[in-house]
């Protein structure tokens, strides 16, 4: 290792892992997006809509500002743990509150996104509050963190996020047929011989782990999980086996492009690449709804 | 052979369905008729188990219903329901191959295939296997959705019987897309070994084409069997509360001339 320049060392340990991570990050959160859409059937649906971003943002925002209060810092693993944890609890939160137990105890998925939609605004008010209670420096953490950052990115990052996501990558393209039969609706799909409750469960526990691990690592970057699919769909339809695999390539590659863009935009600083994927997302968004492609 | 033993279904204190019995033979076109509210869709419901029926038993092949799971009760059980939308863009193709999702396990075999093709030649779709969904009429949607239910039942060797269930399917079609349907279905119950058990609105096509009907009122069985045993003046003036004349016609048929 000593024979390495330092090119060599900064391409090796820091380019490197960033690039890769970049890639798993843009792929765990528009598979993510695939599922989410597929369960909800749901054009607007994005993988933060059941609680998890704003959850891991609440958890990362309580660790800048508790951490900073009582000085603790148990190492590279208290940020990615305390927003990982947050995202999970979040979105267990919003999974058990939706439960209504009427006579077929059945989980309605309209429940589900507007407990979601409740519980993502209570928790963003919790990290304005945090903000508003944090020293100025921590205060710029939790601003920076909420829209994203690929800096941090280390071997270590490298390792979780893909074996987290591959896991479940693995399992989501299991359940592609289930999602396309639910296209037709619930009541189709538990005639094809779906066990609804089961997959509900399945692709939330998915999306839970994919979206929380990315969050931890890289923080908020939102619009990738939400636009990726679309477009897809526009290319070839949306068989989800399709969407799945394509927005694992297309969802890395894109966010690769936005880290280019954020790291050279204004060089030598760097700009956050939240800005920079909403700041593409939200035209060709506002575009794909224009060309109705849907027939809403 | 499709048996209801003593079947009840209420939600909350309301009893939708009382003590409803019946027996439904293969190679029968078993149609239930009833005003609205007499709790024809619920029983479609219960059988299909989409609802849980509170007491009685369902048999299907002399096995009850509940003993199977759900995915293996797919592969003897379809069931078509009024107009049926999809979230995003499919192809026709797409949604006729969701009938063999059942039988296969990741991949369509030949076999899925092959079976795909003839239901939608049967049902005239296959030009347009291409099209998106969302495209099209709402007419050619539905015949879409026929393809695709018989997909699910289709086999090449007729060993045991299969259950198609019908909730108001022809709801949204002209009267020569009802007609054509009703007649292509009469043949395939035969060569496919179906048992057919479907609510119809209307009481002159389900004149013309039920082997037996059943007149549900107020969740119970009004009357049942033969169409001239349920369609008399009695019976309809009791369930719909309006007045008909039953005229018979030369091939057997019963026609209703509503006052």
């Amino acid at each position: 290792m000593s024979d390495l320049t330092l090119t060599e060392r900064i391409f090796l340990n820091i380019r490197l892992p960033r690039a890769i991570t970049c890639l798993l990050v843009g792929a765990s959160l528009s598979v993510a997006g695939v599922l989410m859409q597929a369960l909800f059937r749901n054009p607007i649906v994005e993988p933060g809509l059941i609680g998890t971003s704003s959850g891991a943002a609440l958890g990362a925002s309580l660790y800048f500002v508790l951490g900073a209060t009582f000085q603790f810092h148990a190492g590279e693993w208290t940020l990615p743990l305390a927003a990982s944890l947050g995202g999970a609890l979040s979105t267990a939160l919003v999974f058990f509150l939706s439960m209504n137990r009427n006579a077929t105890g059945k989980r309605s998925v309209i429940t589900l996104l507007l407990t979601g939609i409740a519980i993502n605004a209570l928790f963003l008010s919790g990290v304005g509050l945090m903000s508003y209670l944090a020293r100025d420096p921590q205060a710029r953490s939790i601003t920076f963190w909420n829209l994203g950052t690929l800096s941090g990115s280390s071997w270590s990052s490298v390792m979780i996020i893909g074996i987290s996501f591959l896991i479940c990558f693995f399992f989501a393209l299991r359940l592609s047929k289930k999602l396309n039969a639910l296209l037709m609706g619930e009541e189709e799909a538990m005639h094809l011989g779906i066990d609804l409750k089961k997959l509900q469960w399945q692709v939330v526990a998915l999306n839970v782990v994919m979206v929380a691990v990315a969050t931890a690592f890289v923080g908020v970057i939102s619009f990738v999980g939400l636009v990726v699919p679309h477009l897809l769909r526009l290319f070839k339809g949306s068989d989800n086996r399709y969407l799945l695999i394509g927005s694992a390539l297309l969802g890395g590659s894109l966010l690769s492009v936005a880290d280019l863009i954020a790291r050279l935009l204004l060089a030598p600083a760097e700009l956050p690449i939240g800005i920079v994927t909403s700041l593409v997302g939200v035209p060709v968004f506002i575009y794909l709804l224009r060309k109705n492609v849907y027939h809403l | 052979m499709l048996t209801l033993d003593h079947i009840s279904f209420q939600a909350g204190d309301k009893k939708l369905l009382q003590d409803v019995s019946a027996q439904w033979h293969v190679g029968h076109m078993n149609l239930i008729i009833g005003p609205n509210g007499a709790g024809k869709s619920t029983l479609i419901k219960c059988i299909s188990r989409q609802l849980p029926i509170h007491s009685g038993e369902i048999y299907f092949n002399k096995k009850e219903i509940t003993q199977s799971s759900f995915e293996s009760l797919a592969r003897e059980r379809a069931v078509l329901s009024q107009q049926i939308e999809v979230a995003f863009p499919l192809k026709v193709w797409e949604v006729v191959m969701m009938g063999r999702y059942p039988h296969f396990k990741n991949f369509a075999t030949q076999i899925d295939q092959q079976i795909c093709e003839e239901v939608m030649r049967y049902f005239d779709v296959w030009s347009f296997g291409e099209r998106d969904y969302l495209t099209l009429s709402g007419g050619e949607k539905q015949r879409v959705q026929f393809a695709r239910v018989l997909a699910q039942l289709w086999t090449t060797q007729p060993l045991s019987p299969r259950l198609l269930l019908l909730d108001e399917p022809l709801t949204f079609l002209d009267i020569r897309y009802q007609i054509q349907f009703m007649k292509q279905l009469k043949q395939l119950i035969v060569q496919q070994n179906l048992v057919v058990v479907g609510v119809v609105h209307d009481l002159n096509l389900a004149a013309r084409f039920a082997d037996t009907l059943t007149l549900l009122h107020e969740g119970c069985v009004l009357a049942t069997g033969l169409t001239t045993e349920v369609l008399t003046r009695q019976n309809i003036s009791t369930a719909f509360q309006i007045e008909a004349d039953v005229v018979s016609q030369p091939d057997g048929v019963i026609h209703l001339l509503f006052r």
